[in-house]
């Protein structure tokens, strides 16, 4: 091979280099598609109490409710069962059991931590008293669809309120 | 034997392994202090719960005031490195700050079920955000703290305003990730009467 053969070899292939796209790699941020205007979640309510009634059937499959802290209520029931429509950036209102008020709110989609992990989203629930002063200011949390986070230890009637929110897949 | 898993160190602590796994669990716990830890924060967190759970219905409980009571009994062993809370500066900074007196306290708690590790909670007396580890006989796997473990759902900041809470990840079987999470929130000493 002569030299001009070397230099136009070396020249198309560092032309192949620039042109051909290269894979998407590494980068979760980039290849995040963009955050959906409105995410729909599951907020169940369940009374949870010492009366030895066991685990309403009505609840479904929730192993959890077995293990700690759960285990500490030997019975749960179920009090309700909502399906929320979340608008990004406004609280959806859900009537609680105790009176007072649960306000979940869409904030975000939030980049996966590792490549393989699915896009999260950014959510907010607050609850507020009937008097209007909040019993729990905020708990924000990154939730991948389909999990369930649980926000416990309303007392009622003898027992405590675990509320269950799950964002839909 | 195999090293056991977080969900056998927790179905031992609770005593529902079979006789066979369960001699082989201990033997593991007895030699290794990790291990051993893991037993002790799920026994001190369960019973805190438990304790409250069960005041209910007699009357109101501080769950910190229990906490810090639980704490006590341990041997004043200075925690692991591995155990202190790391707060990842993101979610720090995130944590509302703006409520003046309701000043934020934040500390982490070794573990509950073997996940997991992290409390927190709110007085009005504490002047300044911080935050430290609980000596709960020492080491965790701290997982969330460290990222090693991914949950399924990741308390970002939290506020419990004038009440005490506590965020637990509590290993599911149930769940894709293995872990669901709880943000406990304690009914203050007039429960919901102060609602009105």
């Amino acid at each position: 091979m002569t030299r001009s053969s070397w230099l136009a070899a070396a020249f198309i292939a560092a032309s192949a280099c620039v042109i051909t796209p290269r894979p998407t790699l590494a980068d979760p941020v980039a290849a995040m598609p963009p955050a959906p205007t409105a995410i729909s979640a599951e907020v169940i309510v369940l009374h949870a109490i010492n009366d030895s009634s066991g685990i309403d059937p009505a609840i479904g499959s929730m192993p959890a409710l077995l293990k700690p802290p759960f285990s500490s209520y030997n019975s749960y029931k179920l009090l309700s069962r909502n399906s929320l429509r979340l608008p990004r950036g406004v609280a959806a209102p859900l009537k609680l059991p105790t009176g007072r008020e649960l306000h979940v709110v869409y904030k975000d989609l939030v980049p996966p931590v590792k490549q393989s992990s699915v896009a999260r989203f950014l959510v907010a629930a607050s609850i507020q008293k009937p008097n209007g002063k909040d019993f729990l200011p905020l708990v924000e949390v990154n939730a991948t669809p389909g999990e369930w986070f649980w926000v416990g230890g309303q007392e009622y009637k003898g027992g405590a309120v675990f509320i269950g929110i799950k964002i839909a897949p | 034997m195999n090293r056991p898993t977080d969900m056998e160190l927790m179905l031992f602590a609770d005593g529902e392994l079979d006789a066979e796994r369960a001699a082989a669990v201990a033997a593991w716990v007895e030699h290794h202090d990790e291990a051993r830890s893991k037993i002790t924060a799920m026994h001190m967190l369960s019973g805190i719960v438990r304790h409250e759970a069960e005041a209910k219905s007699a009357g109101a409980i501080d769950l910190v005031d229990a906490i810090m009571a639980e704490v006590a009994k341990e041997p004043a062993k200075p925690p692991k490195r591995s155990a202190e809370l790391r707060w990842p500066a993101a979610r720090r900074t995130s944590l509302p700050r703006s409520r003046g007196v309701r000043a934020f306290s934040a500390f982490g708690a070794a573990v509950l079920a073997a996940a997991a590790a992290l409390l927190l909670w709110t007085r009005h007396e504490v002047p300044a955000p911080h935050a430290r580890a609980v000596a709960s006989g020492s080491a965790s796997p701290a997982a969330s703290a460290d990222g090693a473990h991914e949950h399924g759902v990741e308390v970002w900041s939290v506020d419990f305003g004038s009440q005490s809470g506590a965020v637990f990840y509590v290993p599911s079987e149930g769940s894709e990730s293995g872990t669901t999470t709880v943000v406990w929130v304690s009914e203050d000493e007039n429960g919901g009467e102060e609602d009105e």
